[in-house]
């Protein structure tokens, strides 16, 4: 509440004091701004990749690197079908596919296995059986679309 | 001795099955209804009758005015032709309606006309499209009436159109005047609402149809009277059914008066013009038989209900055409069409005539792809000329299916890429399953079960 007053209070004051000012300070502030922008930007993800590395399981980052494994090879494969063309098309779809719906379902898991996302009276151990299950079926499907 | 006598009999025995399988195309359909004006004209017209009879025909003579004759009974065609030479009265069991009903059961009709025109042969006429002129109408040419002082016997020299109807070698002799045929009678016009009729023998351009009462002398002529070609003397039609009706202007044509007749020192070609004319309409001549049709794989031999989407396949017709009392293989002056339709035409070829000849038929192959679109298709032969062969018209209910699913091309080298990472993926996933059961990570585990 007290922001919200200040805020509109500047506003109020300052419209059109500000106007033949701000030019000069905008430049300023902005190579200012630029710096502490690129160093904040840094110190951002260092401290993501501290944060991660110390507090993330290490289960949970072993899932993140096959996320990242399948990511790739979706990516590849878009890459090939672009430069070789599309003939066996459903082959294509079929490898796509398995990249795409192994994320989906790593993910999943990844989500239920996390100790900070409570999935209700769901155990580690039935998430474990629910993305085995799902992915056998899918395998199935992938495979019969290879050609 | 004994040995001789089996050769007689046996001889007998081929002589009578000769005999009674003789001249049309369809042995079995040899029954003929002669219509006359009364049955003492029998006599007029034995030429032609007996050389009929000769052919094999079964002739049932009746007059007009015997009203217990019926064309059909039982609604089956009580005979296969009906030869209505009754040019001038009328009788209840002919009238047009009758006569129509037997033609579109199949029977083939004969009519003749003259001047004394009856009613019933002109409403029987018009119903085809023919148009007789009226009753005491005849055509006169005074440039071709080769009887002196009779200008209504005229001498028809003039053919239209390509037919088989009347042999060329015949036609050729008939307009270079080499045999007169003699023609006395009235003329007719076709309206020209039903294509399936033409036109065989029309007048010369002296020849114009007048009142019979003038002797052709009285002029001038009234405007949209029959002239020249558009005076049509003799006409065919073949109906969809196959069935033949022959609208002939003279009775007399048929007539030993003017068969016999002889022409300065020439005989006429009635008879044989006679002949040649009831040889088409009794289906003596120009009959068409589609003897098989086959199709299959172009690398197999054996034909299927079903076929694949864009699959190689042969279709073969063989065909058989009637004439001179024999089948012999058709070769068409005209191309023969292939058609796969879906609603569509998809597919509308000319066959071509293969080498596979033997003596009675002839075959027409057309090689062709099945079409890129799956469903149930007619594979269909229709070959409609008018020429006066007789119709054809062939279906076949053929589906087409898309690729099985072993069909499809499999293990291509452009699919590798995908194969790897289908089955990288999958073992990347029995890994992960390993990882996630066997991974000892105490203060996961520990915070997992708290929660």
């Amino acid at each position: 509440m007290a922001k919200n007053k200040t805020e509109q209070a500047t506003k109020a004051a300052g419209a059109s004091a500000t106007a033949t000012t701000s030019k000069d300070l905008n430049a300023k502030t902005k190579a200012i701004a630029n710096k502490s922008f690129v160093s904040n930007q840094i110190s951002l993800v260092t401290q993501l990749v501290n944060t991660y590395t110390t507090t993330t399981p290490q289960l949970l980052r072993l899932i993140d690197a096959y996320l990242a494994a399948v990511m790739v090879s979706g990516i590849i494969q878009f890459v090939y079908v672009v430069v070789v063309g599309t003939f066996p098309y459903n082959s294509f779809l079929s490898g796509f596919a398995a990249s795409v719906g192994a994320f989906v379902l790593a993910a999943n898991l990844r989500m239920q296995l996390n100790p900070k996302n409570d999935f209700y009276s769901l155990t580690p151990e039935g998430a474990f059986a629910e993305f085995v299950f799902c992915s056998l079926v899918f395998y199935g499907f992938v495979v019969n679309f290879l050609g | 001795m004994g040995c001789r006598i089996l050769r007689i009999v046996v001889a007998l025995v081929i002589c009578f099955v000769a005999g009674t399988f003789a001249k049309p195309a369809n042995p079995a359909l040899n029954k003929v209804l002669v219509v006359l004006n009364s049955l003492d004209q029998q006599t007029y017209f034995s030429r032609f009758l007996d050389s009929l009879e000769k052919r094999g025909f079964n002739l049932t003579i009746k007059a007009i005015s015997d009203n217990s004759v019926s064309l059909v009974t039982w609604e089956e065609l009580a005979f296969n032709n009906l030869l209505l030479l009754a040019d001038a009265t009328s009788g209840a069991s002919f009238t047009p309606a009758k006569v129509i009903d037997f033609v579109n059961r199949g029977g083939n009709v004969l009519v003749a006309a003259s001047s004394q025109v009856s009613e019933t042969i002109r409403d029987i006429a018009i119903e085809l499209s023919a148009d007789f002129d009226e009753k005491g109408n005849s055509v006169f040419d005074s440039f071709n009436s080769p009887v002196k002082g009779k200008s209504d016997i005229i001498s028809a020299k003039k053919f239209t159109g390509e037919h088989i109807i009347i042999p060329p070698t015949l036609q050729g002799q008939i307009s270079r005047g080499e045999l007169p045929l003699l023609f006395r009678g009235v003329g007719h016009r076709l309206t020209g609402k039903n294509p399936l009729i033409i036109p065989v023998l029309v007048g010369n351009p002296t020849s114009f149809s007048y009142l019979d009462s003038t002797k052709g002398k009285a002029a001038p002529l009234t405007p949209g009277s029959l002239v020249g070609s558009s005076l049509v003397l003799i006409s065919a039609f073949q109906a969809r059914n196959n069935a033949r009706v022959v609208f002939s202007g003279s009775v007399d044509l048929f007539k030993n008066e003017l068969a016999e007749a002889i022409i300065g020192d020439k005989k006429t070609a009635n008879a044989q013009f006679a002949s040649e004319l009831a040889k088409w309409a009794f289906q003596e001549k120009g009959v068409l038989k589609v003897i098989n049709t086959f199709h299959h794989r172009l690398l197999e031999n054996q034909q299927h209900g079903s076929y694949r989407i864009k699959e190689e396949l042969l279709y073969e017709i063989e065909l058989s055409a009637y004439y001179d009392d024999v089948w012999h293989p058709y070769a068409s002056s005209s191309p023969i069409q292939f058609t796969a339709t879906m609603l569509d035409p998809y597919i509308r070829q000319n066959m071509t005539l293969s080498s596979k000849v033997t003596d009675t038929t002839s075959t027409y192959t057309l090689p062709f792809l099945t079409p890129d679109v799956y469903g149930v298709f007619t594979f269909q032969v229709e070959h409609k000329r008018r020429e006066g062969y007789s119709w054809i018209d062939e279906k076949e209910v053929v589906s087409i299916h898309p690729f099985r699913h072993d069909e499809y091309p499999r293990f291509l080298s452009a699919a590798f890429p995908y194969y790897a990472n289908v089955f990288s993926i999958m073992a990347g996933f029995v890994v992960l399953s390993g990882v996630v059961l066997y991974h000892k990570d105490s203060t996961t585990v520990a915070k997992v079960k708290t929660n």
